[in-house]
Order: structure tokens, then sequence, then C-alpha cells
């Protein structure tokens, strides 16, 4: 992530707990999955222009810790020799939606 | 295998082509920086796209290649702030390729892997693991269960 005058970089340590539930029916696997999670986290600028404003107390390096419930719900379709996923789920309020297509030997 | 591995660099370049030239970051607050942290752990949460259940008993591998995206409204708008005719960063893209084994003691091995690559102004990488486990064989449920302990580290540039 830069501009002109700022080079930042953002390193996340994850860790965390799912449970996950699931049930087959013929070739398809509904599933729900329900967790908790903690992220450290650090956005560091290297550029010469500040991206914090005055109520930090660095402008180049700033951490933070955050946890927080986490949920998901998908399906997996075993095709086989091929599997196939879609899971909707949300960390932190934020939404992801991820795909798979995978192979298994 | 190939096809895979063909379909990940592809996805690759696409995912960070729209994301990458999108991103601004100035005068932070620690709300906003909070949120930041947010939607990129968001972004990079362990997920194999699996249910419950181990993989086959004649299984032992599985190769996956996961794509997808996740919101990012912080990102968007402070990249707006900057530039008002920017919308890339309402949503970050994520690209992965996953490994799944087969463990003794009812135990699946999971590990996720984005080299740290740099495409369009944005790098990003993730390697994150995890361990799962399911007493389906000890208990006559109903359902599959399991239990999944994750980790990982990741990074955005």
């Amino acid at each position: 992530m830069s501009s002109a005058n700022v080079d930042v970089t953002s390193n996340q340590i994850t860790y965390g707990l799912d449970v996950q539930f699931s049930k087959k029916f013929l070739m398809v696997e509904p599933y729900l999955n329900l967790g908790a999670i903690q992220t450290h986290g650090t956005i560091k600028n290297t550029g010469s222009a500040p991206i914090f404003d005055s109520s930090f107390s660095s402008s180049n390096e700033e951490s933070t810790t955050i946890s927080g419930l986490t949920y998901a719900v998908g399906a997996e379709l075993d095709a086989w020799l091929m599997k196939v996923g879609v899971e909707y789920g949300q960390v932190y309020r934020n939404s992801f939606m991820k795909a798979k297509i995978s192979t298994q030997f | 295998m190939k096809n895979i591995a063909s379909i990940f660099l592809i996805s690759i370049l696409l995912t960070f082509k729209a994301f990458g030239s999108g991103i601004g970051l100035s005068s932070l607050t620690k709300s906003d920086f909070k949120k930041v942290n947010e939607e990129f752990a968001a972004n990079k949460k362990h997920t194999a796209v699996s249910a419950a259940s181990l993989l086959a008993d004649d299984k032992k591998f599985e190769v996956s290649l996961i794509i997808g995206s996740s919101q990012s409204h912080t990102l968007g708008e402070l990249s707006k702030a900057q530039d008002s005719s920017n919308d890339n960063a309402q949503s970050i893209p994520y690209v992965g390729l996953m490994g799944i084994m087969t463990l003794p003691k009812d135990l699946n091995a999971e590990l996720l892997v984005l080299p740290v690559t740099h495409a369009y102004g944005f790098a990003s990488g993730q390697l994150s693991g995890a361990l799962k486990w399911s007493p389906k064989k000890y208990f006559d449920l109903p359902l599959n269960v399991a239990a999944k302990a994750f980790g990982g580290f990741s990074q955005n540039k």
C-alpha cells in the first residue's frame, strides 16, 4: 500500500478456535462454524508522510490486539475426485465470502 | 495439480489488479486503525471452506484453491477520502492454496499458503495452519462435529 510519501505494511498474527457442525445429504454437506478469534495487528509506515493522527504516540508504527466471535455457513459438494465449496461468514462484523475447488488423493 | 497452480497464479493477478491501486491511508484515528486491522484479519481468517467431516478413510491429502473477498468499508472510506473517484478498496480480494493431510488420532492438519506476492502496487501473503479433530468415531452423533484450533501470520503491503 503506497502513494507518493507513504509506504505501509500491515502485519497480523491471528489465532482462534472453531467448532464445526455438518451433515451430509447425498453429495452435499452443509455446515456451520462457530468460533472465537484473536488478532494482534501492526501497521507500519516507512514513508515520509505520517499516516496516524495526533491521538497516537507514534507516527510510524502502531499495534493493537482485538478479539471477537466468528461464524460461517457453507456447503461442500463432493463430486468424486473433485470437491467444490462455498462459505459466507463474519469476523469482527466484517463479512467474507470464499469458494474453493479441490482434489483429493 | 498443474491446473490448480495455473488458476492460482491467474487468480492472484486478477484479484490484485483492481485492489492494488485503490488503497490510501492517511490521518488514521484510533477507531479507523482498529477497524482496518479487523478488516485485514477478517480477510485472512483461516478457513479450508470445508465441512466438519474429516478426509475420507481412503484419502490422505486434499489440495485446494481458495478465492474470495471480504468487506472493507473503512479502507474504502479512507481511500475515497483521498480520491473521491476511488471505489476499488470497498472489498479486499483473497486467494490462497490449502493443503489438508490426514494424521493419526482422528486429526486433520491444514496448511494455507499465499507466498508474499507483489502485483499492481499491492503485496499480500499468508501462512496459517490448523489442527482439526472430530469425535465422530467415539460417539453416535446425528451430525458431524469437529473442533479446530487455528493460527497464522499474514501481511499486506
